[in-house]
């Protein structure tokens, strides 16, 4: 999507059409999230800090985020992809991977496709998006940003190598300043210096990636369109050797998968809200106990404790069990920071 | 049957009523007013089935008469009118005729025989209050009453009665208030729980008058001059609320009530909406308040003089029930006393007048660093 | 004994309860399952009003029956589906968000429903039993009701309670006060969650025979005697279905079905299909369900009378079932049937129902003509 939160922002209050707002916090230490383009033309980019963005656009509007409005049209425009293929790998709240190899429109040109959702996402939400379309992520996602607002560039898979040779390494995806800097010092300026080199050359200098770096400049960058990057829930299960009729038995294997469980929780930095029970008993019947409490929780302890209660409630398992798995979904994607408790009297 | 009333004293009349009247229900005969004339008075009642109200004026009637007549039709009519004489005429059709000097309205009117019986509640044992003490005990608690019914009974406000005096508790599970008024002894222990609905109500009747308390097993009855008010009880238990006051806050921190306050006022602005934590750093004799807005990139803290002694400690609290528990301290200065960072906080006035005490816990909110 | 008065069949249910209350053992969860319209809940509102008047004198249990039989609360809560009222949250409850005309509406049909306890309250979008109102039953058995001594949570439709409601209703369930009884009400027990299911007692209610259907049109509905008779058979048992039937114009719909067959089975398409469509003009599935009903009592006939069993439910077109039966002597009669109860039961909500049709008619034409089916393999 084409500055997103701001094209949302200036939809929403017409008041803001046509002039140069930011979307973010003006204080000192704010930094703009999105600018309009508006006031993309006085030099303003996304993640500047908000005092530069007002000492080079000093008639900025700065317009506070609000993401559940966001958030709100993400889920549109999601729905518009899934109209068209289920293989949607979301990258952020605006932008997406589409695999329309197979699609649900039985058009076979991936152009075609492309102009229509930017058609529909213009007539039926307002806002405009640039698309573009190749044979894999990597030159998709470098074709769109090639022309925006409003954009759509094809790189066919004729032009795909030539492209790529010329491609400044700067531009190329997961390629930072830190690395742009070391290979400019190498002279390894575009995607063709990048070719020259053996595979063992650029692992040695540049890691794992080397080896992306090897096969993307050849085109052979081939990882799917996953569905449903942003992870929905994460889960962690035991299945016993023994079946299992032990109240206490139950619960100190759950403490254990509790246990893996706030690990991996960590590990993502994505508490959640909604914690899951899944009991499979003996006879294979599964079945599934939620809860959703107010906060956002990752701790083993305080999983635990909703885990006890949902063994308990409605009741305890009746028959032997053979599986215990936890999940905690409604993950909190924006702002792992900000896990507060409000506790409780003990009554 | 026929009487006549004075608009303006009617009014008065039903005004006090019509707060038991429901609005939406699935009960429609629950939007009436029960008028009763018997013995010279007329007396109207209205009930949603959990609260009532009943108050009488004094009417020359020849008849005696009960009826239920649609209760907000009759209010806004009777509340509309200038002060005049209105004429009560029951017509053979179910109708109620009014007449003013310059108006006649018919209202239709239906037998008593569905309006609910309100309870009787026996006058075996009465406590009398002054409306002031009440209302204040009202105050200083009912703000604490917790808002989701998982756990009814702490939807309410519990009397307990005892030795010690009439206690007032209110709680929602993250803080907590006890408020004892010492003149009223009671040899007995006794619990009572007061619904939420019908605190707030009986909050805006009371007056400097005396009031009159009766309870049965099941309701209350408030009798303030020539209205009585009654309330079923609720059902449950209260929680054990005595075995989650700390007893070894050692930690005490004396503050200014109005500095501290304002403080936290501020704080709220810096508060991050969806937390709304604010963080005390004790030190020796110095308070550090701090809040952090993430979202919008701003934040702010404070300094305040303080007495402490105890260890130094960061704790955390929800800032809109640091403020709610603040503003009901009712002293110019404020101990807190703590345990630890995870453990209830006990709030306390410095002085307390003779005859009341009054004690307020919070939890903390914990922090993440 | 108690007082059952003025219910039509259900004895053994009626037995069960007087025995439960006789021995005073009522569970506090009674699950009552049954079609739709056989009076569930009507046995459920004289069930309170056995236990509350019980051993009253005289005039006070008349006293409190009147306020059951009006479902006033604390007697009896009544729960039912309502619909959702503007600017509703989660705090609302579960009238308080109606708007003044939805909330009338609601009285008038509560009306229809006490002077006549077979009347099926129809409200206008209450698809389900709103969260709020399980929320309510909390508040309610909250209070200190000592005073009384059942008071009844009557939760009508109970397969209506989504998942959320059916979780708040089960702790409840669990340990309810003393003096809460609740009775749930619906066709479709399966459709409730095992853990609810399994802590009600269940009374399973028995279809109608058709006197009683007949007498309850007649004396609850006010239909003509002979209109009543004559639609009773047709009603599978449900009060519920027969007054559907009567809604289609049931004598209308007795001669529709037969044409639809006729003209299916002659291949008539375009006459099949313009009758059919004609009276599915409201669209609905039920109509289609009924009609796909209807069709298979008429073939059921069609065979009785080639067994020579003269019991007909078509008792007024005989005449015509030996015509029928003349035109077309080689139909598989069974498979027929089978072909049609396997479609009506596949009948979900929202499916093309013009492709059902041709699909029906279609399904009938192939059987008359199994040469014709030949020539084409």
């Amino acid at each position: 999507m084409d500055a997103f939160y701001a094209s949302v922002e200036q939809r929403e209050r017409p008041e803001l059409r046509g002039k140069a707002i930011a979307v973010g916090s003006p204080d000192k230490r704010g930094v703009v999230m999105t600018a309009s383009y508006e006031a993309r033309k006085f030099g303003v980019r996304s993640a500047m800090p908000s005092k530069m963005a007002i000492e080079r656009c000093p008639g900025i509007i700065f317009v506070r985020p609000r993401f559940e409005e966001y958030s709100k049209v993400s889920k549109q425009i999601r729905k518009i992809f899934k109209s068209y293929t289920d293989l949607v790998e979301p990258l952020s709240l605006d932008e997406a991977y589409l695999d329309v190899t197979e699609n649900k429109t039985g058009n076979s040109s991936a152009t075609l496709i492309a102009k229509e959702i930017k058609e529909r996402i213009k007539k039926e939400l307002h806002l405009t998006a640039s698309a573009g379309v190749s044979i894999n992520k990597f030159l998709a996602k470098v074709a769109s940003d090639m022309q925006k607002p409003d954009g759509l560039t094809v790189i066919t898979p004729a032009q795909a190598e030539a492209f790529i040779e010329k491609l400044p390494v700067e531009k190329i995806p997961g390629i930072g300043k830190v690395t742009t800097e070391k290979m400019h010092k190498l002279g390894i300026r575009t995607g063709a210096d990048i070719k020259k080199l053996e595979m063992d050359e650029l692992v040695k200098r540049f890691g794992k990636s080397g080896s992306y770096y090897f096969h993307l400049v050849r085109c052979e960058h081939n990882s799917p369109v996953v569905p449903d990057r942003i992870r929905k829930s994460i889960a962690a299960e035991n299945t016993f050797n023994d079946d299992i009729e032990d109240v206490n038995e139950m619960l100190s294997e759950l403490e254990n998968v509790v246990d893996i469980l706030a690990e991996r929780i960590k590990k993502i930095k994505s508490p959640g809200k909604t914690i899951t029970l899944k009991i499979k008993y003996n006879d294979f019947q599964v079945t599934s106990r939620s809860k959703t409490l107010k906060i956002f929780v990752d701790s083993k302890k305080e999983i635990f404790e909703v885990v006890k209660d949902l063994l308990y409630r409605p009741e305890k398992p009746v028959k032997p069990v053979r599986l215990l798995g936890v999940s905690v979904s409604n993950l909190n994607h924006e702002n792992p920071a900000m896990i507060n408790e409000q506790l409780d009297l003990e009554f | 049957m026929e009487f006549k009333v004075n608009s303006r004293i009617l009014e008065k009349l039903l005004s006090h009523i019509i707060p038991a009247v429901p609005t939406r229900t699935p009960m429609p005969i629950l939007e009436n007013f029960l008028f009763e004339i018997k013995e010279g008075y007329l007396k109207v009642s209205a009930t949603d089935l959990e609260i009532a109200l009943i108050s009488s004026v004094n009417v020359s009637a020849e008849e005696e008469i009960k009826i239920v007549i649609p209760a907000r039709l009759l209010y806004e009519v009777v509340r509309s009118l200038g002060d005049t004489q209105i004429l009560f005429e029951t017509e053979p059709n179910s109708k109620l005729k009014l007449t003013t000097e310059n108006g006649i309205y018919n209202i239709g009117f239906s037998s008593p025989e569905e309006f609910p019986a309100i309870p009787a509640v026996t006058k075996e044992k009465e406590i009398i209050i002054s409306g002031a003490e009440l209302k204040k005990a009202i105050d200083q608690t009912s703000f604490a009453m917790s808002k989701e019914d998982m756990r009814p009974s702490m939807t309410g406000t519990l009397f307990e009665f005892s030795e010690e005096g009439l206690r007032f508790v209110a709680t929602d599970g993250h803080r907590l208030v006890r408020y004892i008024n010492k003149k009223i002894k009671n040899h007995k222990e006794e619990q009572y729980i007061i619904p939420e609905k019908a605190i707030s109500v009986l909050s805006k009747l009371l007056t400097e008058d005396e009031v009159k308390i009766y309870f049965s097993k099941t309701n209350v009855s408030f009798y303030i001059g020539d209205i009585e008010f009654n309330s079923r009880l609720i059902g449950e238990k209260y929680p054990a609320y005595n075995s989650v006051i700390p007893l070894e806050n050692e930690n005490e921190m004396k503050l200014k009530t109005n500095e501290i306050l304002s403080t936290i006022k501020r704080m709220s602005l810096f508060s991050t909406t969806s937390s709304k934590q604010v963080k005390f750093t004790i030190e020796k004799n110095n308070l550090e308040v701090s809040a952090e807005d993430i979202d919008r990139g701003s934040n702010a803290k404070e300094k305040i003089e303080c007495m402490y002694k105890g260890e130094p400690m960061s704790i955390g609290f929800n800032t809109a029930y640091v403020h709610d528990i603040l503003s009901h301290v009712n002293n110019e200065e404020v101990i807190f006393k703590l345990h630890s960072p995870t453990k209830a906080c006990i709030v306390e006035p410095a002085k307390s007048s003779e005859n009341e005490d009054l004690l307020l816990l919070l939890m903390p909110v914990r922090l993440n660093n | 004994m108690q007082n059952w008065q003025g219910i039509y069949g259900q004895r053994s249910v009626i037995n069960t309860l007087t025995k439960l209350i006789e021995n005073s053992s009522v569970p506090h969860a009674l699950l009552f399952s049954g079609l739709s319209g056989v009076g569930k809940d009507f046995t459920a509102i004289r069930f309170a009003q056995a236990l509350n008047s019980n051993n009253l004198p005289g005039e006070e249990a008349a006293v409190v029956n009147n306020l059951i039989n009006n479902f006033n609360e604390p007697y009896i809560k009544y729960i039912l589906p309502l619909p959702r009222g503007k600017n509703e949250n989660e705090a609302s409850g579960p009238f308080e968000k109606l708007s003044a005309e939805e909330n009338e509406n609601y009285w008038e049909e509560l009306n229809k429903k006490i002077s006549n306890p077979y009347y099926k309250i129809q409200i206008p979008k209450a698809s389900n039993i709103k969260i709020s109102s399980i929320r309510d039953i909390n508040k309610f058995i909250s209070f200190n009701f000592s005073d009384i001594k059942y008071r009844i949570i009557l939760i009508s439709d109970a397969h209506l309670m989504n998942d959320e409601s059916q979780n708040a209703l089960l702790k409840n369930l669990e340990e309810p006060p003393a003096g809460i009884i609740f009775i749930l009400c619906t066709p479709y027990p399966n459709l409730l969650r095992e853990t609810i299911r399994s802590r009600c007692w269940l009374i399973p209610f028995q279809p109608l025979d058709k006197d009683e259907i007949a007498n309850i049109l007649t004396e609850y509905f006010h239909v003509e005697n002979e209109l009543a008779k004559d639609v009773a058979p047709f009603s599978a048992g449900s009060v519920t279905t027969a007054l559907k039937l009567l809604d289609h114009d049931f004598e209308l719909l007795l001669d529709k079905t037969i044409f639809i067959l006729r003209y299916s089975f002659g291949r008539k398409y375009h006459s099949a299909l313009s009758t059919f469509s004609d009276f599915l003009s409201d669209n609905s599935t039920e109509s289609l369900k009924l009609i796909i009903q209807m069709m298979i009592i008429w073939l059921t006939d069609v065979m009785k009378f080639r067994l020579n069993n003269r019991e007909y439910y078509f008792t007024k077109n005989v005449e015509t079932l030996e015509k029928f039966d003349n035109r077309f002597p080689g139909i598989d009669l069974q498979k027929t049937i089978f072909k049609l109860d396997k479609l009506a039961s596949s009948i979900q909500n929202n499916i093309n129902q013009n492709l059902i049709i041709l699909n029906i008619m279609f399904e009938l034409a192939s059987l008359t003509t199994p040469q014709m089916n030949k020539n084409m393999t």
